[in-house]
């Protein structure tokens, strides 16, 4: 009865074509738009639902925002990245205690992650948030000081936001880390190269 | 008198080397925040001399010298890359790239023509050039390469959103629509899709 009255909630939305006039509108709509559609077609994946969450916040549908973020947190309540992808869906909104409060989340479900740290260090630097990028970083380092590519990726987010110096810092540790590994010395030149741009 | 002669060359030579090499930097915190154009030469040299060989890397490395100011060397490096894999589409791509970031236009346009004539059936080395060129607004030749990629796959669904978020980037609203339309045309059932066009939509609204 309930799976009928939700399929029949969603016929107009199946129903609405993805046409080229569509996709010339408001982006706002169109992200929040396209979201819907998306979770009728995949309804329960966590990283997904937080996804959704985000595009919901971006066209300013808080409450549907906070409806999928409490979704994807029941799905998987223990994966570090559903958190991290939350924070950064209130990072984007600029909401600041929600994003930290996501980020302490994400540590305490689960204190081993480092490449969700890592990744979630590099989300608070590009959100301005370089203190607690930096001692989330640090945490990350101390879960894998050999692990050179979580080094790189964060000192390229700093290359990006011009802090040279803490770029140096993690740039030198990766080469510490891994000294004859090719591809670590590539990317540190691609990454100055960039300016510390994000790859495509 | 000789052999004493010969004894403080000996012990003058040794202690030349002793001294650092050029290029044997210290990849200290102090060094990869001093002169970036050192910091890039001295990476690209690192990681050229532990894979001298691989025309991806030599590609690449060819980028960090350009960065670094230094064309000549750039030159040399795309030349030894292009001559270990003269029909590698995305070697190539990756040397037109390079030329594109730079802002050198005619070598780029050279090079991503170069993918078309020698390796015309990777799609992944021509959707990428369609994208390279799309961003930084060469909209003209960018659909050249997205013509001849249609050609190949008229089914690739999720180049054609790649193709569509580099147009929206260089401000193209209208055409970045007609790919994604046609995206969503072949995959009307793909959460995947929205998911993407979602994030796509989301991330953008400060360049539409």
């Amino acid at each position: 009865m309930r799976l009928l009255a939700c399929c029949l909630l969603a016929l107009p939305l199946f129903s609405q074509a993805m046409d080229e006039a569509t996709l010339r509108g408001d982006p706002k709509r169109l992200a929040a738009a396209c979201a819907d559609r998306a979770r009728l077609l995949r309804p329960k994946d966590a990283k997904m639902l937080a996804e959704y969450g985000r595009s919901f916040l971006a066209a300013g549908e808080r409450a549907k925002a906070e409806e999928c973020f409490q979704a994807a947190r029941l799905e998987s309540p223990k994966d570090a990245d559903v958190h991290r992808l939350i924070a950064v869906a209130w990072l984007r909104g600029n909401q600041r205690a929600e994003a930290l409060k996501a980020i302490s989340d994400m540590q305490a479900v689960d204190p081993k992650a480092k490449n969700a740290f890592t990744r979630a260090a590099v989300n608070l630097q590009d959100f301005g948030f370089a203190k607690e990028a930096d001692t989330l970083m640090e945490r990350a380092w101390i879960l894998d000081p050999s692990d050179w590519q979580n080094c790189i990726l964060f000192g390229r987010s700093a290359l990006r936001k011009a802090r040279r110096d803490a770029a140096a810092k993690w740039f030198s540790r990766a080469t510490q880390a891994k000294p004859s590994e090719e591809r670590m010395w590539n990317a540190v030149a691609l990454a100055y190269a960039d300016h510390g741009a994000e790859p495509n | 008198m000789r052999a004493t002669l010969l004894l403080f060359t000996t012990l003058s030579l040794a202690g030349q080397s002793a001294a650092p090499l050029p290029g044997l930097a210290s990849f200290d915190e102090a060094f990869f925040a001093g002169d970036r154009r050192a910091v890039l030469e001295a990476c690209a040299d690192k990681a050229r001399s532990l894979k001298p060989k691989d025309a991806k890397y030599l590609a690449e490395c060819g980028r960090a010298y350009l960065a670094a100011l230094d064309k000549p060397k750039a030159e040399a490096v795309f030349r030894e890359a292009e001559l270990r894999e003269p029909k590698d589409g995305l070697v190539l791509r990756l040397i037109a790239q390079a030329w594109l970031k730079h802002g050198y236009k005619s070598e780029a346009l050279e090079g991503y023509g170069k993918i078309l004539q020698r390796d015309p059936k990777n799609k992944e080395a021509v959707s990428l050039a369609g994208a390279d060129l799309a961003e930084v607004g060469l909209v003209n030749e960018a659909e050249r390469y997205m013509a001849v990629m249609t050609l190949l796959d008229k089914d690739a669904w999720e180049r054609f959103l790649q193709f569509g978020r580099a147009l929206l980037v260089a401000g193209q609203r209208k055409k970045a629509a007609t790919w994604f339309a046609r995206a969503a045309s072949l995959k009307p059932n793909e959460e995947k899709l929205f998911l993407e066009l979602s994030r796509i939509f989301a991330e953008t609204q400060s360049v539409m």
